[in-house]
């Protein structure tokens, strides 16, 4: 694929205009290519299929491994297998993303190419030890943690991002890890397990429910992390101001009505849109200096899509 | 909530106010655990931090230690590791479950329960 971009592209550099041969030129590469990108396509619409297929039967896998436990009075430990799941939980959905991106937006360019290299990776590193592990997050299918963002494919994308960069994380011995808006709390918790030398873990949440759930996904998980109840960034002015050394956020990327922006609980979460700009064109300043590289936002996310 | 927390918090979010720091603290209930003392992370910590602040805080909820009310400049905190293992103490192992954050400047109160402190705010207060 990347071959069809650069040939392209000299033919391109050569001439200015109308150029017959190269339209020949490109019609002819485009019809060789298309029998091959019409079956890749074909093939990904299969994979998601199994793929969507694979994540259900783990999901009730998780469900009855979790029932049985309960069941069993003995003291057998499924612990470590119900981890191992999540974690695979999390890379099926991962590749499931990163298919959905490549079907939606074809193979006609070199991104294409790109999503495929990815998609490479991911699978190559499907086998592997998890350096970051999926906290585990039973406690939100409480009823009193209804109102919290459950962990999704965006937060586990988030993960994986961090995951990639946790050396660099940890080099650079971070002092103060900020999370904003944490909801269920699993990506402050996971990173504050990671974490080399000691930090101070914060997360904020502008959802009362959101930030309880917080601190429980986090002591149990053995993480160390500590809970504000605020609206965003608010709480950066003054003290926090250029100390914070790695922060992370997952903004809410769906447009909602303002209305909603005055409802309590999740729906407010979702829809502080405007506050959300504001927040990222101020952050470049409320985080530490040489430390500016390690913003984790969806911007990043987009990025990585 | 930490007292390291605290140190870094202020009420610079309501309308008016210009620093809104220190917060002033009052604890009902205020819990101890063990936190695995890293000098490392200490020595680089207490720059960011607001000294005297932190004094008042531990005072304010009765965890009154000896620690120094002010902190000379010329004080080689480093070599120190007594003075380094009291202010590993009270900033990391000593929280706050319930009580109260007062904004300095308004006397606007915020509550802390379950150890998070809800800094939320009314429409008209912003």
């Amino acid at each position: 694929m990347a071959d069809t971009t650069s040939t392209n592209t000299s033919v391109d550099d050569r001439t200015e205009g109308e150029n017959p041969t190269r339209d020949l030129l490109a019609d002819g590469i485009v019809n060789m290519l298309k029998p091959t990108v019409d079956q890749i396509e074909e093939r990904i619409k299969f994979t998601r299929i199994r793929q969507v297929e694979l994540h259900q039967h783990i999901e009730t896998l998780l469900i009855d491994l979790q029932r049985i436990s309960e069941a069993q009075p003995a003291p057998l430990d499924f612990e470590e297998y119900v981890k191992k799941l999540t974690n695979t939980k999390r890379r099926v959905m991962v590749i499931n993303n990163i298919l959905h991106n490549a079907q939606f937006e074809g193979f006609g360019n070199c991104k294409g190419a790109g999503l495929l290299h990815r998609l490479h990776l991911s699978l190559l590193h499907l086998d592997d030890e998890v350096e970051m592990e999926t906290p585990h997050f039973d406690h939100l299918c409480q009823e009193r943690y209804s109102s919290v963002y459950e962990p999704a494919e965006d937060s586990f994308l988030l993960l994986d991002a961090l995951e990639q960069d946790l050396g660099v994380i940890n080099s650079t011995m971070p002092l103060i890890c900020l999370e904003v808006g944490c909801g269920s709390g699993v990506v402050i918790s996971a990173l504050g397990r990671c974490l080399e030398t000691p930090a101070l873990c914060l997360g904020v949440d502008i959802n009362p429910v959101a930030c309880h759930c917080t601190q429980i996904t986090a002591q149990k998980n053995g993480s160390n992390v500590d809970v504000i109840c605020a609206d965003l960034a608010i709480l950066l002015l003054g003290r926090l101001e250029s100390s914070i050394d790695v922060l992370i956020f997952n903004p809410p990327y769906v447009v909602t009505e303002s209305a909603e922006v005055l409802e309590p609980g999740l729906p407010r979460s979702w829809a502080d849109i405007l506050t959300n700009d504001q927040f990222s064109l101020n952050n470049e300043s409320r985080v530490s200096p040489g430390f500016k590289k390690h913003q984790y936002s969806s911007q990043l996310l987009m990025k990585d899509r | 909530m930490k007292l390291l927390t605290h140190n870094l918090m202020s009420s610079r979010h309501i309308k008016g106010v210009v620093t809104g720091f220190p917060l002033k603290l009052t604890a009902r209930d205020v819990k101890v655990s063990e936190v695995d003392f890293n000098k490392d992370f200490i020595v680089r910590i207490l720059p960011k931090l607001d000294w005297e602040a932190l004094c008042q805080a531990v005072e304010s909820i009765g965890q009154g230690t000896d620690l120094p009310r002010s902190l000379d400049p010329d004080f080689n905190f480093e070599a120190d590791t007594e003075f380094l293992k009291k202010a590993h103490h009270v900033l990391m192992e000593v929280e706050v479950v319930s009580g109260e954050l007062e904004c300095p400047e308004t006397g606007r109160k915020f509550p802390i329960t379950d150890g998070i402190p809800n800094m939320l705010l009314n429409e008209d207060e912003v």
